[in-house]
């Protein structure tokens, strides 16, 4: 086996064992996830809570995208009752699902899962994933026209 | 000329305190501006039914923006749609227009399917879309949606060159308002407010009236026009319009409306016409997110009343249209959408001077649509659309004709498809073809014979035996994006031909049951064009601007001498027409200018002598605006259109004289 075959092989093993979390997201995506927030069905009350794990997403950015909306760092297993949990793992987005709580991914790979209930992409355009089966199992859903414009898996 | 809208600022601070958690209330309705918020471009329903992006839509579409408006200064539908690659105005008189989508314009143009938050304002009586009779204000649009090529498939008839779809604030998701007030040259005075009115999440209503007065143009006057231009236009319009969430899954709306309007235009076969209309309408809506869809039932009548005068005649016209929709858009999978509808149309017009005889039709129509992402590359639609169509009338036997020619019914099938292959990120290539039906209007089928009437003697009627237009499309367009510029190049082929092209032929007279008659509707031939458009769009810094130029090709094969039926499209449809739009904003400020060349063409003007074909060779256009937002809710602005020459040859009708306008419009 020559050095870059073992290289290679090396690299695959690393990402195989490397965490599934994507890197945190930046203001615009996090402003875009706040924005799809406000299709899902029930709708938040005034002041709903929030909660942002480590790495998923700068609090404050969070906070002014959510301006009506009472956000706090926190842990995904802490995360009860809240209407919205910006994640930054699938393993993450597990802990934190309950009744009623949207999971916010910072990676397509959490939507892809199963585990969050949405994640976006803003590059090269605005691209919103959702996952139906976690939504259903959240007891979620979505305006229906905004359905008609995202990508569901 | 796509553009990022920009929202007023009122709207942008409604947009801010809600912030997203709180957005409204579950939408059956399309909510325009959260999503256009959200995907960062404006959102359509107009090009397949389904809600899409501007930019991922299988169809050739333009959207002007409410900033776009408001910066043009434009106080009028069709000076706002001037600016756009492939419409062409038609500009009568100081308000008489009319309006076409790739050539093909004329006098009562009626080849072109125009709707108000889907509802068709366009007029039965003859196809005609009566532009200032359209009950919104410039301030209450959100933006206005120009899909080129048939779209029968998808809205029905009349939807032959295009569709233009005006889409209002809603009276349940946007908080909106403004008072405009303009003064300007031909004694233009124009007043008009509108406002939304919100009760909680639960409803709301929009309320919008006003009007404007104008002198008619003082060029070119000759004994005869001067029997035309002795009314001012006028336009008077006011509608309500309203949204009700009655359970989390279902709203309910209701609209109803309101317009007068009198200008002079030229019909149809080149003459001279003033005439008043006046029209109303009533509409109920419901729709309802339910497991099979989105379901969606509408149903709308709308009256018209003509009074015209013409070179040698007049008339008297009421017209009834009922319409009753029912449709359901559905997500089958992951990558498939489709859309399911009925439609049932029944269109009435009364007989004059003789009172007592109705003709008209009733049509029956089923239609599917489908959206496949086929991958994250491809999308593909298909759309067909079937209508069975059985005319009617009442009354006498209406001579030369027989009841038995107007038990008539006949079927249409029309038909859509695209497909859009996203090349690249910054490519996409789009091929689409139409079939698009062109109903017999109520004039072309009328008869108004009351009594037998002597052997031989010469009958003008509307003739039952008349065969709708037929218009297939084939396009090819490319789009590259353009991230330098912050804009896109496009470029597109198009190719359509109409059979079966529909005249008034009062010249040629056929021995019908032993009556010579002249037939309000007659099938005379068939035309064909090439199309080529070429856009560059882009933005930098504070200047925005689009470049366009649309090439066009045609050969009529008709029937009878042009100069018979007023018409001669390989002259008068524009061989090369270029637009350029340029905008600069800086701070408070912010100017638009619009410049339009068009190749010299060529149209009738029946005057009494006969009919005469007058050369138009306007040269270079241009419209413009300044603008100077005083104060957050207050803009003043000067506009101006045909800007550089006291006098231009817009079309066969009199010159056209500049015209100039000042603005306030204060937000409410």
């Amino acid at each position: 086996m020559n050095t870059q075959k073992i290289m290679a092989v090396l690299a695959v093993g690393l990402l195989a064992a490397w965490p599934a979390s994507g890197a945190e997201m930046d203001a615009k995506q996090v402003t875009i996830a706040a924005k799809a927030l406000g299709f899902v069905t029930p709708k938040a009350p005034a002041g709903a809570k929030v909660v942002v794990t480590p790495g998923a997403a700068p609090v404050a950015a969070v906070q002014s995208a959510l301006s009506a909306a009472s956000v706090a760092a926190g842990d995904a297993g802490g995360a009860a009752g809240a209407f919205a949990v910006f994640v930054a793992s699938a393993d993450e987005a597990k802990k934190a699902n309950g009744k009623g709580t949207v999971t916010v991914g910072n990676d397509v790979a959490c939507v892809d899962a199963g585990a969050c209930v949405i994640a976006v992409e803003t590059t090269p355009k605005v691209t919103i994933y959702v996952s139906k089966a976690a939504a259903s199992a959240a007891g979620v859903d979505f305006d229906p026209n905004f359905k008609m414009m995202i990508t569901e898996k | 000329m796509k553009m990022a809208m920009i929202m007023p600022s009122r709207l942008i601070l409604a947009a801010a305190t809600s912030m997203a958690l709180a957005q409204g209330a579950m939408a059956q309705s399309m909510d325009y501006g959260s999503l256009q918020d959200l995907f960062g471009e404006p959102v359509t329903t107009s090009a397949t039914g389904k809600p899409q992006r501007a930019s991922e839509v299988p169809a050739t579409m333009t959207i002007v923006t409410a900033d776009e408006i408001t910066k043009s200064g434009a106080r009028t539908l069709p000076d706002v749609l001037n600016r756009v690659v492939g419409i062409d105005v038609l500009q009568w008189s100081s308000t008489g227009t009319d309006v076409g989508v790739r050539g093909y314009n004329q006098g009562g143009n009626p080849r072109l399917l125009v709707l108000v938050n889907g509802r068709q304002v366009y007029q039965d009586f003859y196809g005609i879309t009566l532009w200032s009779s359209i009950p919104v204000q410039m301030s209450e649009i959100r933006q206005i949606e120009v899909v080129k090529g048939p779209q029968s498939a998808l809205f029905g008839f009349n939807a032959v060159s295009g569709v233009i779809n005006i889409v209002t604030y809603n009276p349940l998701y946007d908080n909106a308002g403004a008072a405009d007030i303009s003064f300007g040259t031909q004694n233009f005075r124009e007043i008009n407010a509108f406002k939304t009115l919100k009760f909680g999440n639960w409803g709301g209503v929009r309320v919008s009236a006003g009007g404007w007065t104008a002198d008619p143009f003082d060029s070119s006057r000759t004994p005869l026009t001067n029997r035309f231009y002795d009314k001012d236009g006028q336009r008077r319009t006011a509608s309500l319009d309203s949204l009700f969430q009655v359970n989390p899954d279902t709203q309910v709306g209701f609209e109803t409306t309101w317009a007068r309007q009198s200008e002079f235009a030229l019909i149809p076969s080149g003459g001279l016409g003033m005439g008043s209309y006046t029209t109303y309408s009533f509409k109920g809506n419901v729709k309802a997110n339910t497991g099979i869809g989105l379901l969606e039932g509408t149903i709308y009548h709308s009256n018209l009343k003509t009074n015209g005068h013409y070179t040698t005649s007049s008339s008297q016209i009421n017209t009834d249209t009922t319409i009753a929709q029912v449709q359901d858009l559905i997500k089958l999978t992951d990558r498939l959408t489709s859309r399911v509808a009925g439609e049932f149309r029944e269109n009435k017009i009364d007989s004059w001077p003789v009172k007592g005889i109705t003709t008209g039709y009733r049509n029956y129509a089923l239609s599917t649509m489908f959206d496949w992402q086929a991958s994250a590359d491809i999308s593909l639609t298909a759309a067909v659309r079937w209508d069975h169509t059985a005319l009617l009338h009442t009354g006498p036997r209406p001579y030369p004709f027989s009841e038995a020619d107007y038990d008539r019914s006949f079927d249409n099938i029309s038909y859509n498809g695209g497909i859009v292959w996203r090349v690249t990120p910054q490519d996409s290539l789009l091929l689409s073809t139409g079939r698009g039906v062109g109903a017999p209007n109520l004039i072309e089928l009328s008869n108004s014979s009351v009594s037998k009437p002597p052997p031989g003697q010469l009958i003008i009627s509307g003739n039952p035996n008349i065969n709708p237009s037929i218009t297939t499309s084939y396009e090819v367009g490319w789009r590259h994006a353009i991230d330098s510029i912050n804009g896109f190049g496009r470029f597109s082929v198009s190719h359509q031909k109409t059979k079966d092209l529909r005249f008034i032929n009062l010249a040629s007279a056929k021995l019908i049951n032993g009556y010579p008659t002249f037939l309000l509707g007659d099938n005379l031939g068939s035309s064909k064009a090439w199309n080529l458009e070429a856009e560059l769009q882009g933005r930098v810094e504070a200047f925005r601007w689009n470049l366009s130029w649309m090439w066009m090709d045609t050969n009529d094969d008709i029937k009878i001498a042009n100069v018979l039926i007023g018409q001669n499209f390989e002259k008068s449809n524009a061989r090369n027409t270029v637009k350029a739009n340029l905008g600069w904003d800086s701070g408070p400020w912010s100017t638009d200018l619009s410049l339009r060349w068009q190749s010299t063409t060529y149209r009738y003007l029946e005057i009494q002598a006969g009919k005469t074909l007058v050369e138009i060779k306007p040269g270079l256009m241009a419209q413009a605006s300044v603008g100077y937002q005083v104060t957050p809710d207050l803009r003043l602005s000067l506009s101006g259109a045909d800007l550089l020459r006291n006098e231009t040859q817009l079309s066969s009708a009199p010159k056209a004289e500049r015209r100039v306008w000042a603005t306030a419009s204060y937000k409410l």
